[in-house]
């Protein structure tokens, strides 16, 4: 049945139409959830608000568990969807630089771009640094970037097949995992905020 | 823990679950390794003859399928009696992949207008995973210039050159209903197989 457009279901406009309203409702529910705050964000380094690794993980795992389960139900084709490459040094590199952004902002670009849209300020000055450096990154991509970027090259890269288990196992070792992490995470939060007062507590949103 | 978290905890590993009991997911198509790709090149035994080829239509051979492997404007203009197109830009797609997979009945003969593109189609075919399939040598090239325009061997040319080109001229008449070629009377005559069109049984289920 699925993916719509890949199969050729839905056409590019269509597509285009109904990311349209997923990203509606993605920005919607990230304001929602408090994602906006530069506070909820940066807290995760500090260990005062564990909110967003439990929120993406899950979210990861969700659509893991999901999208396996449905293939084998024939309701979306796996094969179809677009599976990145491994260059393994950039790719590291890549997260090192985005995980300093996201503590010196205190914005990933999504909320970055949700809280630009709420009016602020920081938020406006981070979509503007986004574009910056995705200028910054196109102009200077051949002399510069072009060869580290496909450095490292590992292909397709399953982890799952990598380790020689099978691949529902994998996702069942990392939700068991994850949720592990979540109690962990949740006794960090609640060692960081001992000592401090209900008005700060009230200020995070906790 | 609030009882939500919990309820989506429990729910994320019921999806692990489940997917740990599902059969892995096959994301990338299966190449065939360089090594054997040598040897499949390398295959001659592949490869029939255009005289092969007109003996089995002659016979009106049940079993054969010819495969035009060139565009469809190309095959449109002239064929092969009884074949069918697969451009090789379309060749594994799902009616070919069908018909192809039928390989393990029939003999499949694929043809362009010289050796090379039937090869590659070949390549890819086989490589592909299906078995039996063959090339027809010179392509419709060597199908007008060697049998359709026999030229006479010398004098001192051995019988069998002499019975091919008898074979060839015989093809000829039968294929476009012209005489080809010299007589050939200072050598013995060569009885030549001639297929007689013999009635069909008419069975059961067709």
């Amino acid at each position: 049945m699925g993916p719509l457009y890949p199969l050729g279901i839905i056409n590019e406009n269509v597509n285009l139409l109904i990311a349209f309203f997923i990203g509606i409702v993605f920005g919607g529910m990230l304001e929602a959830g408090g994602f906006t705050n530069t506070r909820k964000l940066a807290g995760v380094f500090y260990g005062y608000d564990m909110t967003v690794l439990k929120v993406f993980f899950t979210a990861a795992l969700t659509a893991a568990a999901g999208l396996f389960i449905m293939h084998h139900y024939g309701l979306i084709d796996l094969t179809k969807i677009f599976y990145p490459h491994t260059y393994w040094l950039p790719t590291l590199v890549g997260g090192l630089l985005m995980a300093i952004g996201f503590l010196l902002g205190g914005f990933c670009p999504g909320t970055g771009f949700c809280a630009a849209s709420t009016g602020k300020i920081d938020g406006i000055v981070f979509a503007v640094g986004v574009f910056l450096g995705i200028y910054f990154y196109a102009f200077t991509y051949t002399p510069v970037f072009e060869k580290f970027r496909n450095s490292t090259f590992m292909g397709q890269v399953n982890v799952a097949d990598w380790l020689g288990i099978s691949q529902g196992l994998f996702i069942l070792i990392m939700i068991v995992i994850a949720i592990a992490s979540f109690f962990f995470a949740d006794w960090v939060q609640k060692k960081v905020n001992k000592n401090k007062s209900p008005e700060d507590l009230e200020e995070l949103g906790l | 823990m609030k009882k939500t978290s919990l309820f989506i905890f429990a729910l994320l590993l019921l999806g692990g679950l489940w997917s740990a009991f599902l059969p892995n997911v096959k994301t990338h198509v299966e190449r065939v390794p360089n090594k054997d790709l040598i040897t499949l090149v390398n295959y001659k035994a592949r490869y029939v003859s255009v005289d092969d080829i007109a003996r089995a239509l002659m016979n009106q051979d049940k079993m054969l399928l010819l495969v035009d492997v060139r565009m469809p404007e190309q095959y449109k203009q002239f064929s092969l009696p009884g074949a069918i197109n697969m451009p090789i830009d379309s060749l594994l797609n799902e009616t070919n992949q069908q018909l192809l997979s039928g390989s393990d009945v029939y003999n499949i003969v694929f043809f362009s207008n010289g050796t090379s593109l039937a090869d590659k189609a070949w390549l890819i075919a086989t490589a592909a995973g299906f078995k039996n399939l063959h090339v027809l040598k010179g392509g419709l090239n060597a199908w007008f210039n060697d049998l359709l325009q026999p030229k006479r061997p010398a004098d001192w040319a051995k019988q069998a050159e002499f019975q091919k080109y008898e074979f060839r001229r015989a093809a000829a008449r039968f294929f476009t209903g012209a005489t080809g070629g010299e007589e050939s009377s200072s050598q013995p005559k060569v009885k030549v197989q001639v297929p007689v069109k013999k009635k069909q049984v008419g069975g059961g289920c067709e």
